[in-house]
């Protein structure tokens, strides 16, 4: 995977970040950031697309290379913007990514029924609705209650019982069932001229995994923290 | 110390890596080292292999939490030490059952890793991924649905050496849950289909 050396930093121009890292360009579209975008800089782009340029560049440097989490501090980041960014992940996730793979997936077992490819669309099936879920739990829980929480600091609603440490240790094994489905695709599963199927789907979980090991990664250690701070303030504040 | 050990070093300095991987050699030609510079790489390669010990600089969690637990909850069964080259955070120094420091002697540096092995060494080569005819048996009963407790009466054997045998199948694999395990049985004609369609997924 290719990789910047160095820090991105907001005076860069846009173009030759996305021409040096391409898998960059997946964050744009999660900011809402269109292309075509000639000769502006990182800041020229975020003040035009009206985006949080601290926010996006903190995101942007962690998917570059996530040891930047230990040269940087997030102090100070927007928590909405970054709750609005996990949500359009979700978004791409579900409407995108698995449907593509549950295609690839039905393929094989269209060209090929053997007992075992069913099982592996039922396998994956079963991964899709432990990942449903638990983006579903944050959703529908976890996020709303932190929103909310910005409003009990402006002082325009009251407070509920929900900590943000509930949401700290729902934790799932997702991984698990992933790694698994690797290890059938690679290993287990006999050769039978699906190759071509199965390289697509590969790919796509791994850069599905990849992805989603950063995503975790915002959650728990940038969004998670910043929550425990408010929840303190507003303690001390009572 | 004549036994042998499977011993993972995570540490991103190679003059520290071989270094340490040859102080402990030197003192024990039968053990084997997993070397790696990121946590990232351990756990997309070695998260189903068996350690007998785990050595790793705090340093390659960057400070994530998430990555840290990621990484203790893979490797729940073994004894982990820090490799401690400057001063962090109390939070990661806790976590460790013990810490190597760097100015360290070579004979203090022996003495904890002994203390710490975990003691139940594997028999089985890590190499080998074939299954013994045993765990065939039992891998075939578990795909067709049976319970630890029906496996262990149906092979007279007890629910302990059940348990034992199911982590060393997913570990010979790279398989952890038990529906991608019986996948496996049926692609690899160790069950029929029909056998499993009871069985719960």
């Amino acid at each position: 995977m290719e990789r910047m050396n160095g820090i991105i930093k907001k005076n860069m121009k846009m173009s030759e970040l996305l021409l040096s890292k391409h898998s960059l360009i997946l964050i744009l579209e999660r900011f809402s950031i269109e292309l075509g975008v000639k000769e502006k800089t990182i800041e020229d782009v975020c003040k035009e697309s009206n985006v949080n340029t601290e926010v996006f560049l903190f995101i942007l440097n962690l998917h570059n290379d996530i040891s930047f989490l230990s040269m940087a501090s997030f102090e100070g980041l927007d928590i909405r913007e970054i709750i609005q960014y996990l949500r359009r992940s979700h978004v791409y996730y579900t409407l995108e990514v698995f449907p593509g793979i549950i295609d690839n997936i039905h393929s094989m077992t269209t060209s090929n029924q053997r007992p075992e490819n069913l099982m592996l669309e039922r396998f994956f099936e079963e991964y899709k609705m432990e990942v449903d879920e638990h983006f579903s739990y944050e959703n529908t829980i976890a996020f709303p209650y932190i929103l909310s929480l910005l409003d009990v600091e402006k002082g325009t609603q009251k407070k509920t019982n929900y900590t943000v440490r509930e949401y700290k240790e729902h934790h799932d094994n997702l991984e698990e069932k992933l790694d698994d489905l690797k290890r059938l695709l690679i290993q287990y599963l006999p050769p039978q001229n699906d190759s071509i199927m199965r390289r697509k789907i590969l790919i796509s979980l791994f850069e599905f995994e990849q992805d989603l090991m950063v995503h975790a990664m915002i959650e728990d250690d940038i969004l998670v923290p910043l929550v425990e701070k408010l929840e303190k303030k507003l303690l001390r504040s009572e | 110390m004549n036994k042998t050990a499977h011993i993972l070093i995570i540490e991103p300095s190679s003059i520290i890596r071989e270094g340490l991987t040859t102080i402990i050699f030197q003192k024990n030609p039968t053990f084997t080292f997993v070397k790696e510079a990121s946590v990232k790489e351990v756990l997309k390669k070695e998260r189903a292999t068996i350690f007998n010990l785990i050595i790793v600089n705090p340093m390659v969690f960057n400070g994530s939490k998430n990555l840290w637990n990621r990484f203790f909850s893979s490797f729940k069964d073994v004894n982990v030490l820090g490799l401690i080259s400057s001063f962090y955070d109390r939070d990661f120094y806790n976590g460790f059952t013990a810490c190597l420091f760097l100015n360290d002697s070579n004979t203090d540096i022996l003495l904890e890793i002994e203390k710490h092995l975990t003691i139940k060494l594997e028999k089985k080569r890590l190499n080998e991924n074939t299954l013994s005819e045993r765990e065939i048996d039992v891998l075939r009963l578990l795909a067709q649905g049976n319970s630890q407790k029906e496996i262990a009466e149906g092979l007279f054997i007890s629910i302990h050496t059940v348990v034992t045998h199911r982590k060393n199948i997913s570990q010979k694999l790279g398989v952890k849950s038990t529906a991608a395990l019986v996948i496996y049985a049926v692609a690899n004609n160790i069950i029929d289909i029909n056998d499993s369609l009871n069985s719960s997924l």
